[in-house]
């Protein structure tokens, strides 16, 4: 029990600190499209493990319950998916739209087949 | 483990700021509508962990809702900076 | 077997994104990034391998799908990808073809021949 607990704590921690790396390289990245890419560990990993986190607290102080984790694990599956298929119509939209792309990405292949 | 969540959510409002900073000395609108998503989820994992503390079954229904509608907002977005066009 | 080849693409995939959210957040603390944009001719056939495979270049911190180009007469489907961490041609495609192929590996339950 005490080895889920510690389990618990770090994943919740681990997680957090994922989201607080990604607000800050939000300010290190130089454009719209980096952040874009730069968003990936808070959705892909860190909300993960803090909903995993939760559901084995809940575990600890209830009992197994099937249904948590049923939904943990649809909830775990649907911020992967879900943030992917966001990324991509955002990264698409910004392409489209006059948002300017640092000078210092090269090469671009973008810029040449237009 | 109640310290951890509790350390962890004030990790997590400390992000949130920083995103609501972020936006506020941001110059074009798709950095916006990407810290704006950076806001949400961690609002939405702010309120599983006070779930978590205070028992209440509905906050991992929240988080599954908020995982799967979360995309609605985005791709709103997405539409109004690109003025309308697919 | 069929459902080794899937289980071993979930887990290379959980490994690229672990060892990229590190390439993150070493971007949050030293602020270095090269970025770059390139154009990588896909081997999916179907619709739903393309979709697969563009979710997992995305899904991978430092890797981003900008843009897809249908297939033409002359070339096939290309996929614009955005790269953060590496602005180096070859070691790029390299990675994607990796990528690619572990993914193709998982779903048609055959070898993928080198193109």
């Amino acid at each position: 029990m005490i080895v889920l607990e510690f389990l618990a704590g770090t994943l919740a921690i681990v997680g957090a600190l994922l989201f607080l790396s990604v607000a800050i390289a939000q300010f290190r990245a130089r454009d719209a499209l980096s952040r874009i890419n730069a968003l990936g560990p808070a959705t892909a990993l860190g909300a993960p493990m803090l909903v995993l986190a939760v559901a084995i607290g809940r575990s600890l102080e209830q009992g197994l319950d099937w249904m948590l984790w049923i939904k943990t694990a649809i909830t775990i599956v649907a911020l992967v998916v879900v943030s992917s298929v966001a990324s991509n119509v955002l990264a698409r939209a910004t392409c489209r739209s006059d948002a300017a792309v640092d000078e210092a990405t090269h090469p671009n292949d973008l810029r040449s087949s237009q | 483990m109640t310290l951890a969540f509790w350390v962890a959510g004030s990790i997590l409002a400390a992000a949130a700021m920083i995103g609501i900073v972020r936006v506020l000395t941001a110059r074009d609108a798709a950095t916006r509508a990407v810290v704006g998503d950076l806001v949400f989820f961690s609002c939405i994992c702010i309120l599983a962990l006070f779930g978590a503390r205070y028992a209440s079954s509905v906050s991992v229904d929240l988080a599954l809702l908020a995982s799967i509608l979360g995309i609605l907002a985005t791709i709103a977005l997405a539409r109004i900076i690109t003025r309308g066009q697919r | 077997m069929h459902v080794f080849r899937i289980l071993y693409w979930l887990w290379y995939l959980t490994a690229q994104i672990v060892i990229g959210s590190f390439k993150v957040v070493g971007l949050a603390t030293t602020g270095r990034s090269r970025t770059a944009i390139v154009a990588y001719p896909t081997r999916a056939a179907t619709d739903l391998e393309l979709t697969l495979f563009t979710s997992a270049i995305t899904i991978t911190p430092g890797t981003l799908v900008v843009g897809v180009a249908a297939a033409t007469e002359s070339e096939g489907t290309v996929v614009f990808v955005h790269s953060l961490f590496d602005n180096d041609r070859s070691s790029i495609l390299a990675g994607l073809t990796e990528l690619e192929g572990h993914l193709l590996r998982a779903l048609r339950n055959q070898p993928v021949e080198a193109t």
